[in-house]
C-alpha cells in the first residue's frame, strides 16, 4: 500500500481510531493484522516469506539466549544465513549468475544453472536488516528473547516503516509495542505534522523533480548539458525528498499512536563534509552498518590501511544493500574514497564563516549529486555518458519539460526545503494557533500543488 | 463517550474501504447514483476528457438530436462500432431500413444470421485513433461470429478472489465514493486552473488545442503513440491494414453479407487542430491505399470542410452534429 495514496488514509484513518478505542491488550492484535494487509496489498503470497523469517529469528533468539560458547555463534550464525539467505536467493541469485555466465563463456562452458524470474518482495532489505539486528542484540545480550511471538511478529511487520524503514532496534521498538500507551494530544499532533511534511516533500517536492529528472536519465542521450545537470541535481532533490518524506510518513503514523521511532535524517544537504552528510543521510542504515559490521571490525581505532579496508567494506556492502547492480558498487567506492580522504586530510572546525560554510555545503551537494549518477543510472554505459555529458558543453538544444514559472517554483520549494525541515521536526505543537495554520497550510499545498501519479517510493525497491 | 465515537468513526472507515474492494457494489453504486438519485458523477456529468482534467471552460452540455425517418425497407444494416457510436443511433435515424444491429467491440461474441431475404449490409467503424483494430481481424471476427460456425465456448475468467480483499481499483473506487460529487467541483476546478495558469499543466492525459477551445486525448496529439495524428505512417502498416480489411471484406461477404463498408472517423485534432504539427494524413493512405478491393465510408473530407462545430470541447469523441454528418454519409450509401 502506498503512503501517498487515498487508500492509505482511509486505511490509516481506520487504524488509528480503531487503536485508540481498543483496549491495550487487544492493540497488538489490530497493529499485526493490519501490517500483515499492509504488506499483502503489494504481493499477497509473499507475506509467507516473512512468517518464515520471523518463525527462524524467533525461535533461533531463544537457542542464542540459552546456548553459550560456540553453540551461540552457531544459531547466531543459522540465524543470518536463513535471513541473508532469502535476501540473497530474491536479490542476488541473478547478479551472482550473470557474473559467473560471464566468466564462463570465457573458458567456453555454459552455465547451468537457471535463472530465476520472480518480482522482488518489496522492502525486502528493511525488514530482513531489522530481524537481524533482533538475533544480533541477543546474541550480545543487549536484548532478552522476546517471548510473546504476536508482538515479535509485530516489531519486524509494524506498517508504518515496514517497507522503507527506519531499520529499527529491538531496544528501542519492542518494548514500545508492549508499553500502555495512553492517548496524548502532542503526540498526535506532532505526528500529523510530520505526516503532513512528509506528504508534501513527496507529493509537492520530490514527484515534481522527477518529472524532470526521469527524463533526463531515461532519455539521457537527448539531453544538453545544461538540462543534463538540470536533471542530476532535481534527482539529489527528489530522492532526499522522496525517502526522508516516506520516513517522515512512516515516523509521523507511529507518533500519532505514541510509539517513537528513530530519527532517520538530518538536514544531510546542510552537511559541512561527506563524513558529517554520513552522520545525517539514512541514519538507521549508517547506525546498523557501523553497529554490526564497522565497529566489530575495528572501526577507526586501527592502523591506516586496516582503517582504509573497513570504510571500503562497509560501503560497498552498503552498495550491495540497494541492490545487485554494479553502478551501486560504483556510487559506494565514491562515497567510501571520499571518506577516506576525509578522514587523512580534512579536519572538522567547531567555528565557520558564513562564506566556508557554504562553500563546504557546495562540495558536499556535488560529491553526492554526482555519485548519485551512478546510483540512478540502469548501467555504467550509462552513467559514464551521462557523467561526461555532464562534463562537456554541447550543441544539442536545451529541453525542458517545465515552463520557466514551474522552474522558478521547484527552486522556491528547494529553498522552502532546507530552510523550514529544522523548524518542522522543532515545532511547538501546543500553540493551537500556528499549528492549525502550518498544517492546513500544508494539505492546501498538497491537494493544490501535489502531483498524484501514484507513483512508488523510490526505496521501496530496496 | 469518546470510545463510542471512535467505534462508530472506524467503523465507518471500514464500511467505506470494503465496499470500495468490492466491484459488484461499485457498480450498482454507480448507477444507483446516476438513475436513482440523478447525482450523475463526473464522466456522465460532462465529457470524458473533462472528467480526467476538470479545466474550467470545457463543459459542453449542448445536444442535438439526429433526423429521424419514418420510411422502412428491406435492408438489414448492422454495425461493429466503438464509443463514437455506443448508445447514440436507432433504426429510425436511417433510411430504409428494416433493422439495425450494432455490436461494440467490447461485448463478445454475438451470433450473426444474415437474413438472405433481405439486403444484408455490415458496417465496421473505429475511430483514428483505434485503427489498430482492423489490424486484429480475429477479434473482428470473434465480435461477430457467423451462423454457419458455432462460436467456440471461452472458458469464464473470474475475479480471482484477491481482488476481493486486494482490490488493485480500489483507489479510484474510493475517489468515486468520496469525492467525486458536484460541490468538490469548484475545489477540482481551482487547482485545475491554477496548475494551468502557473505552469501549464494539465494531466498527462489530456492535451489543450492551440486554440484553448478543445481538450484533445494525449494519445492523439503525442507523436511517439501510434494512435497520434502526428505518428509517422509507414506505407508498410498502410499495406498490412489494408491487406486485412480486404480479407475481412471477402469472408464476411461469403458469409451472406451483400457489403461491407469500414469507415475511420477522424480524431478531433485531426480536423480543428491539424496544424499543431505535421499531420500525418493516415486516413486519406488508408481510404486511397494501392490494391484495396474493401469500401470505405468516408467523412474526413467533409468534416474538413465543414464550418459547425463538430466535436465536443471536452470529450474524446464528436457532438451530435459530427454524428449526424456521419449518419447521412451512411444513408447516402445505403441508398446507392
Amino acid at each position: 500500500m502506498l503512503f501517498n495514496s487515498l487508500q492509505f488514509l482511509v486505511f490509516f484513518a481506520f487504524v488509528l481510531s480503531m487503536y485508540y478505542a481498543l483496549p491495550h491488550r487487544f492493540r497488538w492484535v489490530l497493529l499485526l493484522a493490519v501490517s500483515c494487509y499492509f504488506y499483502m496489498v503489494f504481493v499477497p503470497v509473499y507475506i509467507l516469506i516473512l512468517f518464515g523469517i520471523i518463525l527462524i529469528d524467533y525461535f533461533a533468539a531463544f537457542l542464542i539466549d540459552r546456548a553459550s560458547g560456540k553453540k551461540r555463534k552457531l544459531f547466531l550464525a543459522l540465524s543470518l544465513v536463513s535471513n541473508l539467505g532469502v535476501l540473497v536467493y530474491f536479490k542476488y541469485y541473478n547478479f551472482f549468475l550473470e557474473n559467473i555466465s560471464l566468466l564462463l563463456n570465457n573458458f567456453d562452458v555454459q552455465n547451468p544453472l537457471p535463472f530465476i524470474y520472480v518480482v522482488l518482495p518489496i522492502g525486502l532489505s528493511f525488514h530482513t536488516f531489522q530481524a537481524m539486528s533482533y538475533t544480533i542484540e541477543v546474541y550480545r545480550g543487549n536484548q532478552k528473547p522476546e517471548k510473546h511471538l504476536g508482538i515479535y511478529a509485530l516489531y519486524v511487520l509494524f506498517f508504518p516503516q515496514l517497507v522503507a524503514g527506519p531499520i529499527e532496534r529491538p531496544q528501542n521498538l519492542l518494548h514500545q509495542l508492549k508499553d500502555k500507551i495512553t492517548y496524548s494530544r502532542s503526540n498526535l499532533r506532532k505526528g500529523f505534522l510530520l505526516i503532513a511534511w512528509g506528504f508534501f516533500k513527496k507529493a509537492v517536492i520530490a514527484d515534481r523533480l522527477a518529472e524532470v529528472s526521469d527524463l533526463s536519465f531515461n532519455y539521457w542521450w537527448t539531453q544538453n548539458s545544461a538540462s543534463m545537470w538540470l536533471g542530476v541535481i532535481f534527482y539529489s532533490i527528489q530522492i532526499y525528498c522522496d525517502f526522508s518524506g516516506y520516513s517522515d510518513i512512516a515516523i509521523g503514523a507511529a507518533k500519532t499512536m505514541g510509539i517513537n521511532l528513530m530519527e532517520n535524517f538530518r538536514n544531510p544537504y546542510l552537511s559541512l563534509s561527506l563524513t558529517d552528510f554520513w552522520r545525517r543521510w539514512h541514519i538507521s542504515l549508517s547506525t546498523w552498518f557501523k553497529d554490526y559490521v564497522y565497529i566489530p571490525m575495528g572501526g577507526s581505532k586501527v592502523k591506516k590501511a586496516k582503517f582504509c579496508f573497513n570504510i571500503l567494506i562497509v560501503f560497498l556492502l552498503s552498495g550491495l544493500w540497494h541492490g545487485a547492480r554494479y553502478t551501486f558498487l560504483v556510487w559506494a567506492l565514491i562515497h567510501a574514497v571520499i571518506l577516506i580522504f576525509e578522514h587523512f586530510f580534512y579536519k572538522e572546525k567547531q567555528t565557520q564563516t558564513i562564506f566556508s560554510a557554504a562553500l563546504k555545503i557546495l562540495y558536499v551537494f556535488f560529491a553526492t549529486t554526482l555519485a548519485w549518477v551512478f546510483f540512478r543510472s540502469q548501467s555504467m554505459e550509462q552513467a559514464i555518458e551521462i557523467i561526461q555529458k555532464l562534463s562537456f558543453y554541447d550543441t544539442l538544444p536545451v529541453y525542458v519539460n517545465f515552463n520557466l514559472t514551474e522552474l522558478i517554483f521547484c527552486f522556491i520549494l528547494i529553498a522552502i526545503l532546507l530552510g523550514s525541515e529544522g523548524a518542522v521536526k522543532m515545532f511547538n505543537v501546543e500553540n493551537s494557533k500556528k499549528y492549525y495554520f502550518v498544517v492546513s497550510s500544508l494539505i492546501i499545498t498538497c491537494y493544490i500543488f501535489g502531483i498524484y501519479n501514484y507513483k512508488q517510493f523510490i526505496y521501496f525497491q530496496f | 463517550m469518546r470510545k463510542v465515537w471512535l467505534y462508530l468513526f472506524s467503523f465507518a472507515c471500514l464500511t467505506v474501504y470494503i465496499l470500495s474492494l468490492n466491484r459488484p457494489f461499485m457498480e450498482w453504486w454507480a448507477d444507483f447514483r446516476t438513475y436513482k438519485l440523478n447525482a450523475a458523477y463526473a464522466k456522465a456529468r460532462y465529457g470524458d476528457l473533462y472528467s480526467i482534467c476538470f479545466l474550467p471552460g470545457y463543459t459542453d452540455t449542448t445536444f442535438t438530436p439526429l433526423k429521424k425517418f419514418d420510411e422502412t425497407g428491406n435492408t438489414d444494416l448492422y454495425i461493429l462500432h466503438d464509443s463514437y457510436l455506443e448508445g447514440k443511433i436507432e433504426n429510425n435515424n436511417f433510411k430504409g431500413l428494416n433493422k439495425l444491429i450494432t455490436v461494440n467491440y467490447n461485448t463478445d461474441g454475438v451470433n450473426i444470421v444474415p437474413d438472405r431475404s433481405k439486403k444484408n449490409i455490415l458496417i465496421i467503424e473505429c475511430s483514428e485513433r483505434s485503427d489498430w483494430r482492423f489490424t486484429d481481424t480475429t477479434s473482428i471476427f470473434a465480435k461477430m461470429s457467423l451462423s454457419y460456425r458455432n462460436r467456440i465456448p471461452q472458458a469464464y475468467e473470474g475475479e480471482p478472489l484477491t481482488n476481493y480483499f486486494f482490490n488493485p481499483n480500489i483507489n479510484q473506487n474510493l475517489e468515486f465514493s468520496l469525492y467525486d460529487y458536484e460541490y468538490f467541483i469548484p475545489v477540482k476546478e481551482l487547482k485545475a486552473q491554477i496548475n494551468y495558469s502557473l505552469f501549464r499543466r494539465i494531466p498527462k492525459d489530456v492535451s489543450v488545442s492551440t486554440d484553448e477551445k478543445y481538450l484533445f486525448l494525449s494519445e492523439t496529439t503525442v507523436p511517439w503513440y501510434e494512435a497520434s495524428s502526428f505518428c509517422t505512417v509507414n506505407e508498410q502498416r498502410i499495406q498490412i491494414v489494408t491487406a486485412l480489411i480486404n480479407q475481412v471484406t471477402a469472408r464476411y461477404k461469403r458469409n451472406g453479407f451483400d457489403e461491407v463498408y469500414f469507415s475511420l472517423i477522424p480524431n478531433p485534432v485531426s480536423i480543428v487542430d491539424a496544424n499543431r504539427m505535421t499531420y500525418n494524413h493516415k486516413i486519406e493512405m488508408l481510404e486511397k491505399a494501392h490494391g484495396l478491393e474493401a469500401k470505405y465510408i468516408s467523412v474526413y473530407n467533409t468534416f474538413r470542410d465543414t464550418k459547425e462545430k463538430i466535436y465536443r470541447n471536452d470529450d474524446s469523441h464528436w457532438n451530435g452534429k459530427g454524428l449526424q454528418l456521419w449518419v447521412d454519409e451512411v444513408n447516402r450509401t445505403i441508398a446507392e
